[in-house]
């Protein structure tokens, strides 16, 4: 976690350290730190102790802290956060994914490392490979992450490919004007309808609370007018913003993450953080399982996919696998949706048929989840997807697709909703999918 | 101050249910002072100065917030609702709010992938929001929510720098204001009230001055800023970090005109920073008793406060700081008659 540091800094570490990795007290402490000091927001570790590590980093996720994260984790400290995995999974796995406070970097951000970090976390100690680092291969092209599973198939076997995108919309700063308001465009799409007041996360030398401006009554102009990004300011809540942000500089929404009723979540980013969640939890059942899966099995990890898909199209020809099943998360039910546009929260996962998408693929896929009674559901399209199979499927020859989603509301905005229960469906189907798909 | 100020904008306390914040005024009001509770719920605090006032003063802060309010459950288990106080569409849509029960909730929107050009880029009707706690049904959300629930934004105090970003800084700023002018000596008896029901009409205002008829009353606010973006001067009604903000008209009052150059002259006199309310808009309290009790001579002094009635509404702690500094003066002015 990089960082000032605090006053009494590597006290209060130590004083973590006592706590015993105690998910439960360790937040508060932290939160009690900061009213005695009032610097709580940044805490530089440079110990590679796991423990505090996992600690520290669930207790900001928690707390809704904005944080970064720099470097590695080494083996050792994989094992022990592996020691965690019980009360991570999988609802543990997805709260971790879903709040972290991720930024959308353009070429080589913190938000890669860190992301990278937390996939290795959760997919390392699933023990998905047995051993670290031999088998477990995590290739680095600057901004993806590919781990992968040999199968029983050995080096000629087939390739499967799992994917899902860790970026997120954002936006990015064009202007920053004298008395501290910035204007910005958007990176992936951003909803105009819902930025009113909102919170935002500026990520310029420093990192700033901002607000998005709404109008006073006073200052509206008529009723009818086309609501754009491009009219619209931030308050960087800061006399010297010209100081710390620099057009470039990444936005992105503040947002802490809620649960709701029925194991129902909220947050920003569950497009696509929920798929990445249930990526590492498939990852988890293979594992659980105890048998090799017939296939190599490969995870994709991608960016980008928010501004068209660089990500996957890059790495999709790099490795060429034999067929791909992209997960991304799809349209929930919500009124003013209609019933042939949308599929229903909490019934499962969404199969994804179109002409683009591999009919054999999409075939085995509802096959496996009727044999497994695992629930899904129909998400029928003309063609395009307006996911990355649309990317995977026409990457260097072709790659042959298939695609799960999960339903969500309100998607782009920073209430996106779901339920666990379609992560898990979703997983559990591709865990499935992996261990059948050569019978 | 800073810690005074967080802990009462956490507070979830909608018109009509200010209970929660009422327990922790009375609970940080010394207790030399003398306080009452009438019988809707304002806070009433007479407290003692080292003179006798020649004039009874009184200096009000509201305890109530915006909220909204359960209005019915659909089939689905969505609440249907409406506002509480004046609250805009942007201020509500993709947001997150909290029971007083407890029960979070989200106000979502259809996704605008499947919205036609139009749609997306136009607020839906105010009416057509709904709330989503994550109930299946009717009767799952019926277990959790009921018609005339009522819930607040669901946002934390945050501070950066001198700014501070939190709901209910209308009006917990001026609750903060008063109770740390109760809790310091004064120089003349003055009254404090705590009122209700400010956002849905001056509902506190107006009962509470009949029992305490003071002669002159200070309002303590927050008021809108219009210092946003690209606003000229003349669009920005009162500025953050521009001081003190005091009124000489708004749509509610037209205020004493003399109590309003002597504020603006003693805070000159004194380095307070101060601006006056260039516009004729919003309302407060003082709409409300300066009317009552056979008339009162009306002040108000606010906090500039830009997105208010939102999430995130955004004010300076050096404004609050000013705004205290000025209300005191003003207050033993009044009271002592070396204004009047």
């Amino acid at each position: 976690l990089e960082g000032g540091l605090i006053g009494g800094g590597a006290q209060f570490l130590e004083e973590l350290i006592h706590l015993g990795g105690t998910i439960a007290r360790i937040i508060p402490r932290i939160g009690a730190h900061e009213q005695e000091t009032g610097i709580g927001r940044y805490i530089h570790l440079e110990s590679g102790d796991a423990h505090i590590i996992i600690a520290v980093f669930q207790a900001f996720c928690d707390a809704g802290k904005g944080f970064r994260m720099h470097g590695g984790i080494d083996a050792h400290g994989l094992e022990i956060i592996g020691d965690h995995m019980g009360h991570l999974h999988p609802h543990g796995i997805f709260l971790l994914l879903i709040n972290m406070n991720a930024k959308l970097q353009m070429l080589d951000g913190v938000a890669h490392h860190f992301i990278q970090n937390i996939i290795i976390i959760q997919i390392g100690p699933a023990r998905f490979l047995q051993q670290l680092p031999g088998l477990f291969g995590v290739i680095n092209m600057g901004r993806i992450i590919f781990a992968i599973h040999p199968g029983a198939g050995g080096e000629g076997g087939i390739r499967t490919l799992g994917h899902a995108h860790i970026d997120e919309i954002a936006m990015i700063v064009t202007s920053v004007s004298e008395n501290g308001f910035l204007k910005v465009a958007q990176v992936g799409g951003i909803d105009p309808r819902t930025l009113g007041a909102q919170r935002v996360d500026i990520w310029g030398k420093e990192h700033l609370i901002g607000v998005f401006c709404s109008t006073p009554p006073h200052l509206k102009k008529e009723d009818d007018q086309k609501l754009k990004l491009s009219d619209m300011y931030i308050d960087a809540c800061c006399e010297n913003a010209k100081d710390i942000v620099s057009p470039g500089d990444i936005v992105t929404f503040r947002t802490k993450g809620i649960e709701l009723l029925n194991d129902g979540y909220s947050c920003k980013s569950i497009d696509d953080r929920s798929a990445v969640a249930a990526l590492c939890y498939s990852a988890y059942l293979i594992n659980e399982s105890g048998k090799k899966p017939p296939v190599n099995i490969a995870f994709l990890f991608s960016d980008k996919e928010e501004i068209g898909g660089m990500g996957a199209a890059t790495m999709s020809y790099k490795y060429f696998p034999d067929e791909a099943i992209a997960v991304d998360v799809g349209f929930g039910d919500y009124p003013g949706c209609s019933e042939d546009e949308s599929c229903k929260m909490g019934q499962g996962t969404m199969l994804g048929i179109s002409p683009l998408l591999s009919r054999n693929i999409t075939n085995r896929l509802k096959s496996i989840a009727e044999q497994e009674g695992i629930p899904y559901q129909y998400d029928v399209m003309g063609g395009r997807t307006g996911t990355n199979a649309d990317k995977i499927t026409l990457s260097k020859s072709g790659i042959p697709c298939g695609l799960l989603s999960i339903p969500i509301r309100s998607m782009h905005t920073t209430v996106e909703s779901l339920f666990i229960e379609d992560i898990v469906a979703t997983a559990k189907l591709l865990a499935a999918y992996a261990m059948k798909v050569g019978e | 101050v800073l810690n005074q100020i967080k802990e009462l904008c956490n507070i979830d306390a909608p018109s009509g249910n200010e209970s929660a914040v009422r327990d922790y005024i009375l609970k940080n009001i010394p207790s030399d002072c003398n306080v009452t509770v009438d019988r809707v719920g304002n806070v009433i605090v007479f407290k003692k100065g080292k003179n006798a006032a020649k004039h009874k003063i009184s200096i009000d802060a509201h305890m109530d917030e915006v909220g909204v309010i359960a209005t019915s459950i659909t089939p689905d288990g969505f609440i249907k609702f409406t506002t509480v106080g004046g609250i805009e569409t942007e201020s509500l849509v993709s947001k997150r709010v909290r029971f007083l029960n407890g029960t979070v909730g989200i106000i979502g929107i259809k996704h605008g992938h499947l919205c036609d050009d139009k749609e997306l880029h136009s607020f839906p009707s105010k009416n057509s929001l709904l709330i989503d706690i994550g109930a299946k049904n009717r009767e799952e959300a019926e277990r959790y929510v009921l018609p005339g629930d009522t819930a607040v934004y669901y946002y934390e105090f945050e501070a950066q720098g001198d700014y501070i970003i939190s709901k209910a800084l209308d009006d917990r700023i001026g609750c903060g204001v008063v109770l740390r002018l109760l809790n310091e000596e004064s120089d003349c008896d003055f009254t404090a009230t705590f009122t209700i029901g400010e956002e849905i009409g001056l509902v506190g205002g107006k009962t509470v001055t009949e029992t305490v008829k003071p002669e002159a009353t200070i309002v303590i606010e927050a008021t809108t800023a219009g210092d946003i973006g690209n606003a000229d001067d003349s669009e920005c009604v009162c500025k953050v970090g521009g001081g003190a903000v005091v009124s000489f008209m708004d749509r509610s009052t037209l205020y004493d005109k003399k109590l309003f150059d002597a504020a603006l002259n003693a805070a000159k006199v004194l380095g307070i920073k101060c601006q006056s309310k260039n516009a004729v808009a919003g309302g407060n309290n003082a709409g409300a008793i300066h009317q009552s009790a056979g008339g009162v001579r009306p002040l108000a002094i606010s906090a500039p406060c830009r997105y208010i009635h939102s999430p995130s509404s955004v004010v300076n702690i050096k404004d609050i700081e000013a705004v205290y500094a000025l209300a005191k003066v003003m207050l033993s002015k009044l009271a002592s008659g070396e204004i009047w």
